[in-house]
This record gives structure tokens, C-alpha cells and sequence, in this order.
């Protein structure tokens, strides 16, 4: 064989999400169609003519060895199949950089996750790739995407797979600007206008979906950076990289052909659909290439195996597929479903948009709507089921009418969940179910998973699972949202007002409605996003909002994902440095590639966030040791954190003025930092004014920013209240400033000596109104509690 | 072994390349069968002979039932195989007659065989009814239990494995050449009948590409002058091509839309097509919007004259046009960014193949001459044995 034509593949089989672990310990043993995912996927990379396929499998169980195992007998002699374990490896970057460590990766290759379902043809890419990586070694990567196919149909469909904007020079390919998940992350920055004039013939695209499957040279190593996790960063930081030149990327869209990834049941079902109506075409039922099956063709895409035994005045609609060996007794009907061999269904049942995995029993007059039936369920006649989740085993041996929940048969208050170390290892990436990120990030940002976690238990145990399932039944509500939460299609509103009705009946998890909305509002103001790129004025709209600092725009808006993803990040890294003493050369090192990453700018202010949270956390825990009261905050604890915060920032302010450097504008944003979060926090409050001495102190900011800002201040946040308990000081310090401006022409060492008699004046004062203030409120505190 | 493991090999392949629709044009599919096949006979043994061109046989056709032209290429092949054995029989009885007389004549072998025959003569007897049995039993069981039952391996074996081992595989060996040449000239053999089909300034209405067709007209075209009418044949529009190869030619060429085929018709003077499949009844499997076309034409009166291969003939009987129809991808004819506009409720149907019914159809050509539909059974039998109509179980 020429070596040439070698080719890998390495499939990335944990894909890093967990909504589908509730069904299948791996995402790739998921069936669709009654054929493992993973098949599709060894499929789709042998008809490429790939030789020696790498499947990531995350852990060894038999399951998947004898998955493996089939997959092999399939494809056949000329393909290899090499199971890689990788147990430890959290996202797709960490795969890629143990399988090289472990010398799996010989020459050029292909990523795909194992999810993947595609019929495209990139044989002809792949050769031209390894051409066009000859003339230039720079070219490390090909992102291949594909026009928006078919997985908005659905009602309920939100943008379940991210819709990248990406700029490509259209005669040599390259890729020149990339956002990843453009509909769904509220800064809308849109692409600088200068690489419009650096690249006369771009063309933005705004319609395609990363299908994920990216061919890789070997070098791709060379451009990881440490904190990379998934494709999509190391993407970035290759972009952020640009005047270096030391990688290329190019872009191939594909206008034909499908591609879609299953990661979560809407999907899952959604894909099914596509595949009953021949999208990925020639691989369809009847053909039977994939497993031992027998189907045959009917009319409006209904597929049959044999021995199937079908009742009289059975209605099979369209978009169904019967396996072996099932039975169906008199008057049912089915329409888009899926149901697999040896399952026995009782008469009178009424199925729609289900799918129904192997030996389920149905039993007489149930009606199931939008679910997900697992191996060997057992479910009771009279028994109404819509928009849920059964897990494998699970039965329910009552008259039940069961609607939006995932129901397990562990019960997983108790038990650890499945999907634990993915959560944790995974961060908050993509547990959009869970409310807490939503919350307003001033407080929440001290809870990490593991209390996520235990929320989430404490929150299955409030479920009445007897009451729900019926006393004799197996199964534990996993949680209370089904298979589809979120419903933005407006179009679609009529069906989505069906549905409506009842996902709102269970609306107290709904505390993040708002976000919901909040989002909805937007997706739908982008006008004719997927045409074209956003029209002008909506740029400008961009443009201006873009002039406002970052943080107090993400104070604004409400939640930032992305913001809070970058901020999280950064929070790791400095904890870490915290703990053991780093250079702080090395922390801002650290720290700007992750702001690349992100492409944020304003990582000054965002450190000083965390300088105050800290010392606020040191606070709160020596508070916590001397008084258990926690209305109260006592001035041990201020002072604590106050002196606390006062070391941190004479530390780290070099970290500050590295990221701040000349930028007024970026010293406007640590401004604000300090303003909204003494605001905030009653123990900061009083020491507002002293943190603005001291960054001016630090010759951070600049006089005439400060009084820039103070004079800048509205009148309703003026009239709070906790304002009004520092403005009479906050003016002190203005007044300074400004005669300090006047003067600082003249004489520069004069001004700090005044400084510091100011600053220790200052001091005495505020902590004499300090005790004052405390002395009443505890002495409020104290006649409330008699 | 080896041998072995690379004919399983390039079967797998090929195999493979049909379910991925690698190969999807008839004439290809038929060549690289009958190379597989020629391979397969060469490379084994004489006794096995026909139980492995039946097990390899049915593992090409199974590939995908729907490319008959695979299937019809085995048949043919089995017919060959079968035909001989069934010479020989006859032979042979005629040989043991003749033998009882002149014993000496003979070597020991078919004494042997004599022997064994007279043996097993009662059951021999038996086999027909036997045969008939399995036959009404299961129409699916067809091709393994009768070919069996007619030549039961034991017997089978017994009978020819002595008698001229070599002949046997050397005479279909040479029989395949025939057929290989008789593929490979189809074109030439079909245009030449070309001349009788078109007269001079006619206008011909053809629909999409065919490589038979335009064999033909560029036959035809050296001797006189003619127009040619192509509809595109949406959604594949391969009539872009037709037109363009046409044009080459300096044939007057005119490209039209499917739709338009009803109102071109007053100017046109005879319909001649290609076709996927010629069906046991005489009428076509072929590509969608033909059948437009035939109907227009019997409308009009005109000519509907069909060329085909002989590898084209399937031994099977359509009565819609669902049977022996291949559904294709949406992709294909609907834009996918268009997918959000339209209701989950609508379907998207791509059918790959039309069925024109036997009525519709004029004349059909195929190398040898031309034919009235009725008579295509005439042609089947000719070519296939009875017992292979129905191969894969």
C-alpha cells in the first residue's frame, strides 16, 4: 500500500455531554434506527477510505468490546478498528494529546466524534488536503461544515447544534474569522471591519453547522495551548496566533449531502426522522448493510422486518419501522416511530413520535407521545406517557398518566449518578438544565459542581416518585423536564402551544424563564440570520454596544455564557496560582492566552472581581468560625476582608496594570468592577472609597477617569440606598482628585504625601462610621429576635 | 487459500462499493460481475463448481436486489453451468446406451458412472416430484432447493466429478468469453441496427443520458442527417450531458425541460430511450419522467422504440411502480436550507425509477435484433434457466 494513501481516523467516542448517558453508558451505543451510533460512524470514515480507525471508548467495558467487535466483523478486513481507552481524558483535545503520547497517530488524520452521522464524501478533500499540506506545511487543518440541514424542522427545536459565523477567503479557503455559536452567545461582536479590507474576497458564512469532523495533520499538536479544550479553542487560539502565521486553516462547505450529530434526545429523534425519510441515502433500512437486519420498504417510509405480526385495523402511519419479531395487537396506530425487535404492543395503543428500543411490553389503551422507551420496559394499560424518558428496565405497573419527566430504574438521589465525573471534570460547559448558572453571577460564583450536584439530589429527592409512578412501579424520576424544554420556533406556535400546556404545568424549575425568553428575544431579532450576514444597522447596533465596557455590559444583558465560561476559566487559573505561588509573569502569561481564547480584553477587571471574591470568601470563613449568625456581618469580618483584599491587590497589581496598561477605557471597567460589587456586598460597602484610593494609588487609573465616572453617575444610582451611605465620602475623595489634577502639573511627590495624610484621615473616619452603623444594626437584629 | 481469500476479498469490495452506491450505472455493474465471476470459475475446482458460483452468486446479489443487472449476470452464468450439465445428461444417456453396446470402447470412468447411475436411478425418479415439492412450498426457497434437488450434490458430484473434469469448467470458461464479448460489443451490435430505426430529417426525442443511445446516434449521424430532441430528466439532469456529447457530434441538438416533453411532441417523429431494466413482462424499469414520455407518446402515435443490453433483461414480473423502485435522498431535489420553512408533516419522495407498462412500449432492440414486447419472455428463456428466476432467499 503507498504510504501516501494512509490514512487514520480517530473517532472521539465520549462526546463530553451527558443528556444521552441516562439511556446508554456511552453515547455511541445510543441506537438509532435499532443500530448503534457508532456503526453509522465507522461507516461513514470506511466509505472515505480510512484504513485504521482509533475509537476513543473513555472505559473498557465488555459492552463496548463486543460493539467493537461487531463493527469490525462489518467493515471487513481492509479497515482496522483499534479500541483507545483514554479514561481520564475530559474533552476532545485531551483525546487527541494521549493518543500521541501513546504513538497512535502516525500521519494525517481524521477527528470526528461518535456520534456522527453523515454520508459525505470527502475522499477527493482528503487527497487534496494532503496536496495542498505538501506545498505549505502550515496548513494543519480542514474544518469541514455544512450548509444548515435539516435538524431545524421540528417545533420544538431550538439551535441544538451551534451555528458558527465564519469568515473564508474564497480563493485559497482559508479560514480568517471564526465565532463559534453565534445565535446563542449574547455578545454579538460580528467580525471586525478590518478583515474586510484585509481579505478583498471574503465571504462570511452564517448558515452552516459545524458538523465536527475536521482532517488534521500531525503538526495540529504544535498549536494546542494548555488550557485548549475543544476543537473550537484551539481554533481560536490558532486565529488569535494570525500575525504569527504559524498555522493555516481552510474551510470546505458542503452544500449536499447529510451530517448531524446525536448528543441529546431531541436530536436523536430528530436524526431517526431523517433517516426513515432517506437523507443519508444509499446507507437506508431496506439495503440492511449495517447490521444483520432484514427490512423491507413500504410505502410513505414505513419499514418492516419479517415475522412481524400486526393486528387487525392497525393504522401504520408514515416514518415507521417495525422490527423482528414484534407484535401489535387490534386497532393501534403508529406514526413516526421506531420500534425495535421483539417488542409485544397491546391493542388500542396509540404511538406518536417515539422510539422503542428492544423487548418493550406495552400493554393495552396506553398512549405515548414523544418518548424514548428503553431495553425491556414495562409499561401498564390505560397508562398516558407524553414528552418523556424511559430508562432500560424500567416498569410501571400502574394506571399512570406520566408526563415530562427522564425516569431511571436506579434512583440516583442515592446513588452516584452516571454522569458524575463527566460533570465535574466537564465544568459548566454544557449543563444548561442547571438553574444555578443563571443566577445572578455575584453570588453564585463561589458554587462549584460538586454543589450542583448535590442539589440536583436534594432536588430527586423532593420528587414523589411513588405517587408519580404508582406505588408497585420501578423507576425514579431522574428530573422533571422530558425530552423538549425549550420550544423557540415561533412559526411553529401552534404546535409548540400543544406542548406549551403542559411543560408550563410543571413550571416551578422554570425559575430561569427569563433567561429563556431572554434568548428567545434574541434569536428571533436576528433577522434572516441564516441568508445573510446580520444586516448594517444591527452591526452599528453591535458596533456601539461594543464601545461599552465588557463587564458592565454583561451586568446589563443579564448572563453572559461565554463571559461567565472565560471568567470561570480564569478564576481556575488564579486560584491555582494562589495556592502555589507562582511568578506572576507566568499567571499573566496564563491568563492572556485564555483571554485570546475567549477573545475578551478586559482580563484586568475581571482579576480584580476575583481578588475581591477571595478576599470575601477568607472573610466569610473566619466570619463563620467566631459567629454563626448569618444575617449579621460583623465587623471582625470586614476588616478581615478588607485587609485581606488590600494585600491581594498589593500583590497582584501587577497582574492588573500588565492587562490595563495605558487603556483609560479598560481602567473605566476595573471602576465599575469595584462600584457594582461594593454595591452588592454589604462588607465591601464601606470600603469603596479606599479601593478606588488604592487603585489610583497604584497608579492604575488616572484622576480624570474617576471623576470622569463619578460625574457620569445617574441620579437612580445615586438615590440607593447604599449609596447614599458612601457618597458623602466617595465626593471627599472626588474633591481630592480634582484639586490632585490641578496640582499634579506642578509637583508630583507633594501630592502623594498629601495622599497619604488623606488616606489615613480617611481611614480613622470610615471605621469610626463603621462601628456606629454596626452598633445599630446589631441592636435592630437583636429586638427582631425578641 | 490465498486465492480463496482474495476472491472473498474482492467480492466483499465490490459488495461494499454497490451498497455505498459507488457503482450505480447498469452496464458497469454487469462487467464487474462477470469479471468476479470469470475470476471465481477459473479459481476453483471442478466439483465445486456450481456450489460456489450459487454462494458467491447470491452474496453479489444480495449487494442490493435492486441492481438486477448483478442478478442477471449470475443468471446467466448458472444458466450456462446448468445447460451444460444438462447437455451432458443427455448425452451421457445417449452415451450408456451406446456404451451397453460397445463397453470396450470407454475408459473405466463413466463405467464407474454406469455403475453408480444404475444405483441411484430410482432416485433419480424420485428428484422430480421431489422438486416440485420445494417449489410449492416456498416460491423463496426456489433457486437452493431446486438446483439441489435437480442436481443433488452427492449425485451430482458422483455423476461429473469422473467424467472429463476438465471439460466441464473449460466449456463454460469458454461459454463465459462469449458472453464477455457479447458485453463488451453491445453498444456496436445495437447501433448498427440504428440505420433501419431513423430516417433522414427526422426528429428524435430522446430522454437523459444513455450511452446506448448515443452509440446509436452517432452511428446513424455518419450516414444521414437527423435532429435530436433531449429532455433533461430532472432531478439527476443527465440530458445536460446528452445535449453536450450530442452537440460534440454537430447533431442539431435541442435541450428541453421534462415538462415541455407533451407539447414537443406534435414535432416529433419517433421516441427513442434507454432504459434500466427490461422487465419479464416487457415493460421497463427506467429512469423517472419516462413514463411521461411514453404515455405522451402513445398519445400521439408515435414510435417508443427502447434499446437495451441483454444484460438489462430481469427475469421479473413488475405490477407497480413501487416494487422495484429505489427511494433517494431528499437532498437530491430539495434545498436543505429551505428545510425550515416547510411543516414536519411533508414528505419529500424521490423515487429513482419509473415503470412503463408493456402497452407503451413499440420495439425494443437488444444486440440481436428487434423485438415486439410480448415476445421478451422468448428472449428470458433463451437466456436464463427456468430454475433461476428467483435467486436470492
Amino acid at each position: 500500500m503507498d504510504q501516501d494513501d494512509y490514512l487514520q481516523a480517530i473517532v472521539v467516542g465520549c462526546d463530553f455531554t451527558d443528556d444521552l448517558r441516562q439511556i446508554t453508558p456511552q453515547p455511541f451505543q445510543t441506537k438509532i434506527l435499532n443500530i448503534p451510533i457508532l456503526k453509522y460512524t465507522i461507516e461513514f470514515l470506511a466509505f472515505n477510505g480510512v484504513q485504521e480507525i482509533i475509537v476513543h471508548t473513555g472505559t473498557s467495558s465488555s459492552e463496548t468490546s463486543d460493539l467493537l467487535q461487531e463493527c469490525r466483523e462489518f467493515i471487513g478486513s481492509k479497515v482496522k478498528i483499534i479500541p483507545f481507552e483514554g479514561v481520564d481524558c475530559t474533552c476532545t483535545v485531551d483525546v487527541l494529546r494521549r493518543a500521541q503520547e501513546e504513538l497512535l497517530l502516525k500521519k494525517d488524520f481524521l477527528l470526528v466524534p461518535g456520534c456522527l452521522i453523515s454520508n459525505i464524501d470527502i475522499k477527493d478533500l482528503v487527497m487534496r488536503f494532503k496536496k495542498r499540506k505538501k506545498k505549505d506545511p502550515r496548513n494543519i487543518l480542514e474544518i469541514i461544515a455544512k450548509r444548515s440541514p435539516t435538524t431545524n424542522i421540528s417545533p420544538y427545536q431550538n439551535s441544538e447544534s451551534a451555528r458558527p459565523l465564519i469568515g473564508v477567503n474564497k480563493k485559497t479557503r482559508e479560514l480568517v474569522y471564526f465565532e463559534e455559536d453565534y445565535l446563542n452567545s449574547k455578545a454579538k461582536l460580528g467580525p471586525p471591519l478590518s478583515i474586510f479590507k484585509d481579505h478583498p474576497s471574503l465571504k462570511i458564512y452564517s448558515n452552516l453547522t459545524d458538523v465536527n469532523i475536521y482532517i488534521c495533520s500531525i503538526d495540529i499538536f504544535s498549536i494546542f495551548e494548555i488550557d485548549s479544550r475543544t476543537m473550537n479553542d484551539v481554533i481560536n487560539v490558532a486565529l488569535g496566533n494570525a500575525e504569527i502565521q504559524t498555522a493555516k486553516i481552510t474551510v470546505t462547505v458542503f452544500e449536499k449531502g447529510y451530517a448531524a450529530t446525536v448528543n441529546s434526545f431531541p436530536s436523536m429523534y430528530k436524526v431517526s426522522m431523517d433517516l426513515l425519510m432517506r437523507w443519508l441515502f444509499p446507507i437506508v433500512p431496506e439495503m440492511n448493510s449495517l447490521s444483520n437486519t432484514n427490512f423491507r420498504y413500504y410505502r410513505s417510509f414505513s419499514y418492516r422486518e419479517d415475522k412481524v405480526e400486526l393486528g387487525k385495523k392497525i393504522k401504520i402511519g408514515e416514518n415507521t419501522l417495525i422490527g423482528q419479531s414484534v407484535k401489535i395487537g387490534h386497532n393501534s396506530s403508529l406514526k413516526n416511530t421506531i420500534i425495535d425487535r421483539n417488542c409485544t404492543i397491546g391493542e388500542n395503543v396509540k404511538m406518536k413520535n417515539c422510539i422503542i428500543w428492544y423487548g418493550v411490553t406495552i400493554e393495552d389503551n396506553v398512549v405515548l407521545e414523544d418518548c424514548v422507551i428503553g431495553d425491556h420496559v414495562f409499561i401498564n394499560k390505560n397508562c398516558v406517557i407524553k414528552n418523556c424518558v424511559l430508562d432500560n428496565d424500567t416498569i410501571i405497573r400502574e394506571e399512570k398518566t406520566i408526563e415530562n419527566y427522564k425516569i431511571c430504574s436506579q434512583d440516583f438521589s442515592n446513588l452516584k449518578l452516571k454522569s458524575t465525573e463527566i460533570e465535574i471534570e466537564e465544568g459548566s460547559n454544557y449543563d444548561i438544565e442547571d438553574e444555578g448558572n443563571y443566577d445572578d453571577d455575584d453570588d453564585d460564583d463561589d458554587e462549584n459542581e460538586n454543589d450542583d450536584e448535590n442539589e440536583r439530589k436534594k432536588k430527586l429527592k423532593e420528587f414523589d416518585h411513588k405517587s408519580i409512578l404508582g406505588e408497585n412501579s420501578k423507576g425514579f424520576i431522574y428530573d422533571n423536564k422530558g425530552i423538549y424544554q425549550r420550544k423557540i420556533n415561533e412559526k411553529k406556535q401552534q404546535e409548540a402551544k400543544e406542548i406549551e400546556s403542559y411543560s408550563t404545568s410543571s413550571s416551578e424549575e422554570y425559575s430561569d424563564s427569563e433567561y429563556y425568553s431572554d434568548r428567545q428575544n434574541e434569536v428571533n431579532n436576528s433577522p434572516n440570520s441564516n441568508d445573510s450576514l446580520e444586516s448594517n444597522s444591527d452591526i452599528e447596533k453591535d458596533k456601539q454596544n461594543d464601545f461599552m465596557p465588557k463587564v458592565f455590559r454583561n451586568f446589563e444583558n443579564g448572563i453572559e455564557d461565554e463571559y461567565d465560561e472565560y471568567e470561570k476559566q480564569i478564576e481556575i487559573i488564579f486560584r491555582k496560582c494562589l495556592d502555589k505561588n507562582y511568578e506572576i509573569e507566568f499567571l499573566v502569561s496564563e491568563i492572556r492566552t485564555t483571554g485570546i481564547a475567549y477573545r475578551m480584553t478586559d482580563m484586568g477587571s475581571v482579576v480584580l472581581k476575583l481578588i475581591l471574591k477571595i478576599a470575601n470568601e477568607h472573610s466569610s470563613q473566619t466570619d463563620s468560625t467566631t459567629s454563626n449568625s448569618s444575617l449579621e456581618v460583623s465587623k471582625d469580618a470586614k476588616i478581615n476582608f478588607f485587609k485581606k483584599a488590600n494585600s491581594l491587590i498589593d500583590q497582584y497589581f501587577g497582574v492588573i496594570k500588565e492587562f490595563i496598561k495605558e487603556s483609560q477605557s479598560l481602567a473605566l471597567d476595573l471602576i465599575q468592577v469595584i462600584f457594582r460589587y461594593c454595591m452588592d456586598n454589604e462588607k465591601a460597602l464601606s470600603w469603596y472609597v479606599h479601593f478606588l484610593k488604592k487603585i489610583y494609588d497604584l497608579e492604575i487609573v488616572e484622576e480624570e477617569t474617576m471623576i470622569n465616572w463619578f460625574n457620569s453617575l445617574d441620579e437612580k444610582k445615586k438615590n440607593s440606598e447604599s449609596f447614599q451611605s458612601i457618597q458623602e465620602n466617595l465626593e471627599k475623595f472626588v474633591t481630592f482628585l480634582q484639586d490632585a489634577e490641578e496640582e499634579s502639573g506642578e509637583d508630583e511627590d507633594e501630592e502623594y504625601d498629601e495622599d497619604e495624610e488623606y488616606y489615613e484621615g480617611e481611614y480613622d473616619e470610615n471605621e469610626e462610621y463603621d462601628e456606629e452603623e454596626y452598633d445599630e444594626e446589631e441592636e435592630y437584629v437583636e429586638e427582631e429576635e425578641n | 487459500m490465498q486465492n480463496k481469500n482474495t476472491i472473498n476479498n474482492i467480492v466483499d469490495e465490490f459488495v461494499r462499493k454497490v451498497r455505498r452506491a459507488e457503482i450505480t450505472d447498469s452496464y458497469q455493474c454487469a462487467v464487474q460481475t462477470w469479471k468476479i465471476l470469470k475470476l471465481i470459475v477459473t479459481n476453483c475446482s471442478e466439483d465445486k463448481l456450481l456450489k460456489k458460483t450459487e454462494m458467491f452468486g447470491k452474496m453479489l446479489t444480495n449487494a442490493n436486489p435492486l441492481e438486477m443487472s448483478i442478478g442477471n449476470m449470475v443468471r446467466r452464468l448458472s444458466s450456462i453451468i446448468n445447460k451444460e450439465l444438462g447437455e451432458r445428461k443427455v448425452t451421457k444417456n445417449a452415451k450408456r446406451e451406446e456404451l451397453e453396446s460397445t463397453k470396450e470402447e470407454k475408459e473405466k470412468k463413466p463405467n464407474k458412472i454406469k455403475i453408480n447411475q444404475a444405483k441411484n436411478n430410482n432416485l433419480l425418479q424420485i428428484s422430480p416430484p421431489l422438486r416440485n415439492l420445494h417449489r410449492s412450498k416456498s416460491l423463496s426457497d426456489f433457486l437452493t432447493k431446486t438446483t439441489q434437488t435437480t442436481l443433488p450434490s452427492t449425485l451430482n458430484n458422483t455423476l461429473f466429478s469422473h467424467l472429463n473434469e476438465k471439460s466441464l469448467k473449460s466449456v463454460v470458461q469458454k461459454q463465459m468469453v462469449d458472453v464477455e464479448e457479447e458485453l463488451k460489443f453491445t453498444y456496436d451490435a445495437i447501433s448498427e441496427q440504428g440505420i433501419d430505426l431513423i430516417h433522414a430529417n427526422e426528429i428524435i426525442l430522446t430522454f437523459g443520458y444513455s450511452k446506448i443511445v448515443l452509440e446509436l446516434f452517432k452511428e446513424v449521424y455518419k450516414m444521414r442527417k437527423f435532429e435530436v430532441v433531449v429532455a433533461e430528466s430532472s432531478p439527476s439532469y443527465s440530458g445536460h450531458k446528452m445535449a453536450e456529447e450530442l452537440s460534440k457530434l454537430e447533431i442539431p441538438t435541442t435541450l428541453i425541460n421534462d415538462s415541455a416533453i407533451f407539447s414537443i411532441m406534435s414535432k416529433v417523429n419517433s421516441v427513442i430511450v434507454g432504459t434500466r431494466y427490461v422487465m419479464a413482462n416487457g415493460g421497463l424499469v427506467a429512469e423517472i419522467g419516462i413514463n411521461n414520455l411514453a404515455v405522451a407518446a402513445k398519445i400521439h402515435a408515435l414510435p417508443f422504440i427502447v434499446l437495451f443490453g441483454n444484460y438489462q433483461l430481469s427475469p421479473y414480473f413488475p405490477y407497480d411502480q413501487d416494487t422495484f423502485n429505489i427511494m433517494r435522498s431528499p437532498d437530491e431535489i430539495f434545498d436543505q436550507s429551505e428545510m425550515k420553512n416547510l411543516s414536519e408533516n411533508a414528505q419529500i419522495i424521490n423515487p429513482q425509477h419509473d415503470y412503463v407498462p408493456p402497452e407503451l412500449i413499440t420495439l425494443f432492440i437488444n444486440n440481436d435484433n428487434g423485438h415486439q414486447p410480448s415476445y421478451i419472455y422468448r428472449i428470458l428463456q433463451e437466456h436464463y434457466s427456468a430454475q433461476d428466476l428467483v435467486l436470492q432467499n
